[in-house]
């Protein structure tokens, strides 16, 4: 395998591991099925709505400066630029590579909206950040707060899933191989 | 009445083995609308489910953490078809986790393999799935929350329903699948066997359709009236569902379904709308479908052109344009090859019947069948509440039924009618089916091979019943050890010798194809597979003979059954020289 191969994959599996392991298939799943239980919250049972809320609401804190970091990184390891840093175009004299990869990565921006394409997902990202900071300040810190108040906050948590979902939808319809300028 | 769908969900996240400890499953299943079945699980309570579920990962534990488990999932669907309550739709997930398991998390950390799209675990079951005859027909529906696009191609030509993304489904859009691909079973029709329900889906998908035309074909007495009333019913078209029944030399057929002008012949007083025009914007069901008079035959025509249906009354010059569903029904299967126009027939639709199996193809249906009539009747004539004897249902379940469900309704009703007071349905009752199935030639063809059950044999069969219930009941307490001290070594030789009368007659029935017997054949009938490596089948027996020397003397005093070489070790074993010494190893059986 290839320097070129190892360093896509790495951010297509790092992209995949948050968005299809972690976003999609747990924290979607979670908010959706906390959701549909607080439609008759009296009938869920209580350890499931407190085990969401101390434990699988939280991990969006850590995950989400991984989202951040997957798109600040996408530029840098999605351009043609990073074939430059692998053979067999690294063996090129460093002034004709240097320019090279410049040029190529200038054609790449102009030839696809990449700014725009990482552009919606940052606010999307931007977008589930805020609608996470207001649910987490209205349900307070007391664990058994927690689960009193978040039946009078189905809204909020409504739009927490609608912008996670956002989000995911972005980082899916990022590109998924480099693409040829 | 109609139980809930189940589903199966194969996934391996939601499916893993932990599920008091799997919030990921619990919000699955609250988010779904599902109840979980899977049992051990501590399932959310969900209010008015949409389905039962089950959840399994695909999975096993191995020394080297997780791995894929293939013939594991084809097992699980396999018994979820075959038995009842049956898979009503099966969701793959594609990407399946694998390798050691995370210390932190107790999660398979995966494997680069996983992730290729090429490789997916989930497409791999969908092929093996497809391979297996008696899979076929199993609603599929991919499950992921993988990107389509990269697999599109690929699982377009598996016989897949549909690509749901897993972040998407939900209560409302699992209704959906089930609506438009599941197995359902409905209160309107009595059955939940697997050409019934296939033929519901069908009746669901046509009547979606709207304005069309559905050609129900069915033997006398299936039940294609009722079915008419089904697609009537899903359509959910607001105007009204007009029947029509043809006869044979029916003169005044064109006047019933088109309707006629005051004068237009002897006899019509005045004018008067046909059924066709009374069944605008809901549906038209003509019985009898076949038997439609040649003169009717071009009207009809103009009625069935589903782009503009015309219809104008007899004696009228004015043409009414009308918004039907229309169904026909016939039992004359003939009429698709000859005596029938051909333009008329694919303006039926004839290419795609929805064809109503007969009894006898649904067997399993025939316990619920009579238990509704039973009640249906006892209720209407006010007779004794009675119980079913399984020899009578043995007896009803074998016969032949040439006229179908009507012919079983008609013979409850007689057993109901004739003895009112009675608690307990026995064969005598329902006399006239062993009578009628007696008499030669009156059995179809395609059960001919069914005899009647002679009341020897379904006395014999009420017994084993009666043995098999009191055995499910048998509890090894240990407070009543002394009970059963020298009792297992017998209990032990009963099953042996049981388990060798089985393979016996598997060996029996395995002679039957090939002139002799063939153990490895025989195993692979008992233990259900379609292949068995000859070793595999060789350790079985052994397996099964090494319980008792009885078993092993009742196989072989049997000569009509020339054992092969797989057998012979056992011989031995019974000589008694070798009887302590390890079991020779089997020649190699050619198969």
């Amino acid at each position: 395998m290839t320097r070129e191969q190892v360093a896509i994959e790495d951010w297509e599996s790092r992209r995949s591991r948050f968005n299809h392991d972690w976003l999609k298939n747990r924290h979607l799943n979670r908010l959706d099925g906390f959701l549909a239980l607080l439609e008759s919250p009296a009938a869920a049972p209580p350890d499931l709505l407190a085990g969401f809320l101390q434990h699988d609401l939280l991990e969006w804190e850590a995950k989400a400066g991984q989202a951040r970091a997957l798109l600040a990184q996408f530029e840098d390891e999605m351009s043609p630029r990073a074939c430059f840093s692998q053979p067999p175009l690294c063996l090129l004299p460093a002034a004709r590579r240097e320019w090279l990869a410049h040029e190529l990565h200038h054609l790449w921006q102009r030839r696809f909206p990449v700014s725009d394409w990482v552009g919606a997902a940052q606010e999307a990202l931007r977008g589930a950040e805020q609608a996470y900071h207001e649910l987490e300040s209205l349900l307070g810190s007391d664990a058994g707060e927690r689960v009193k108040r978040a039946p009078t906050l189905r809204a909020e948590f409504a739009a927490f899933a609608a912008a996670c979902r956002r989000l995911g939808d972005c980082v899916a319809r990022l590109p998924h191989e480099i693409l040829i300028v | 009445m109609k139980s809930l769908p189940r589903i199966l969900i194969i996934d391996d996240v939601y499916g893993r083995a932990m599920e008091s400890k799997n919030r990921d499953r619990q919000l699955f299943c609250a988010r779904l609308g599902v109840r979980d079945v899977t049992g051990g699980g501590a399932s959310a309570s969900v209010e008015n489910p949409v389905a039962e579920a089950v959840l399994y990962s695909g999975q096993v534990r191995t020394d080297r953490g997780v791995a894929n488990d293939l013939e594991g999932v084809v097992e699980c669907v396999r018994q979820g078809w075959r038995y009842w309550p049956r898979w009503a739709l099966v969701l793959i997930d594609m990407h399946f986790q694998t390798g050691p398991l995370d210390p932190a998390t107790g999660e398979p950390q995966g494997d680069s393999r996983d992730r290729d799209p090429a490789r997916y675990f989930g497409l791999e079951i969908i092929d093996r799935l497809l391979q297996d005859e008696e899979l076929t027909g199993i609603p599929m529906v991919i499950l992921s929350s993988m990107e389509r696009q990269q697999i599109e191609r690929r699982f377009a030509r598996r016989g897949v329903f549909a690509f749901v993304e897993k972040d998407q489904l939900n209560r409302e859009g699992l209704d959906v699948l089930l609506w438009e691909h599941g197995f359902l079973e409905d209160d309107l029709i009595i059955g939940h066997s697997k050409p019934v329900l296939a033929a519901l889906r069908e009746a669901r998908r046509v009547s979606r359709i709207g304005n069309t035309n559905v050609l129900l074909l069915g033997e006398t007495g299936t039940g294609k009236e009722l079915v008419a009333d089904y697609i009537h019913r899903t359509s959910r078209r607001e105007g009204p569902l007009r029947k029509v029944f043809v006869r044979a030399n029916d003169d005044m057929f064109a006047a019933d379904l088109f309707g006629y002008m005051k004068g237009a012949f002897t006899g019509a007083m005045g004018d008067r709308a046909g059924e066709a025009e009374r069944a605008h914007e809901g549906t038209l069901f003509f019985d009898e479908f076949g038997n439609i008079p040649g003169g009717a035959q071009d009207k009809l025509m103009r009625l069935l052109d589903t782009g503009i249906r015309e219809t104008q009354r007899i004696g009228d010059s004015r043409t009414r344009i009308l918004d039907l569903q229309v169904v026909l029904a016939t039992n004359r299967f003939e009429i698709l090859k000859e005596g029938f126009r051909r333009d008329l027939l694919q303006r039926a639709n004839a290419a795609n019947p929805i064809l109503l199996p007969p009894l006898r193809q649904r067997r399993e249906d025939i316990p619920l069948l009579v238990e509704y009539f039973v009640r249906r009747h006892e209720q209407r004539l006010g007779a004794e509440h009675r119980e079913i004897s399984p020899a009578a249902m043995e007896l009803l379940q074998a016969s032949s039924w040439p006229g179908n469900v009507r012919e079983l309704e008609n013979e409850i009703l007689k057993a109901v009618s004739d003895y009112r007071g009675i608690r307990y349905l026995s064969p005598e009752h329902v006399d006239a089916v062993r009578r009628r199935d007696a008499v030669p030639g009156t059995a179809t063809t395609a059960v001919a091979a069914v005899a009647a059950v002679p009341e020897a044999e379904a006395d014999q069969r009420h017994s084993l019943r009666v043995v098999m219930e009191g055995m499910a009941g048998v509890e090894f307490d240990i407070k009543s050890r002394e009970l059963w001290s020298g009792q297992l070594v017998e209990f032990q030789g009963v099953y042996a010798r049981l388990m060798a009368r089985y393979l016996q007659a598997a060996l029996a029935a395995s002679a039957i194809a090939s002139g002799e017997p063939r153990p490895t054949t025989a195993i692979r009938m008992l233990l259900g597979r379609k292949t068995l490596r000859t070793s595999d089948a060789a350790s079985t027996i052994k397996r099964l003979l090494s319980i008792s020397r009885e078993a092993i003397a009742d196989l072989l005093a049997d000569e009509n059954l020339h054992l092969g070489g797989t057998l012979r070790w056992a011989e031995n074993l019974r000589g008694g020289a070798g009887s302590k010494a390890p079991p020779k190893r089997p020649g190699k059986t050619k198969e």
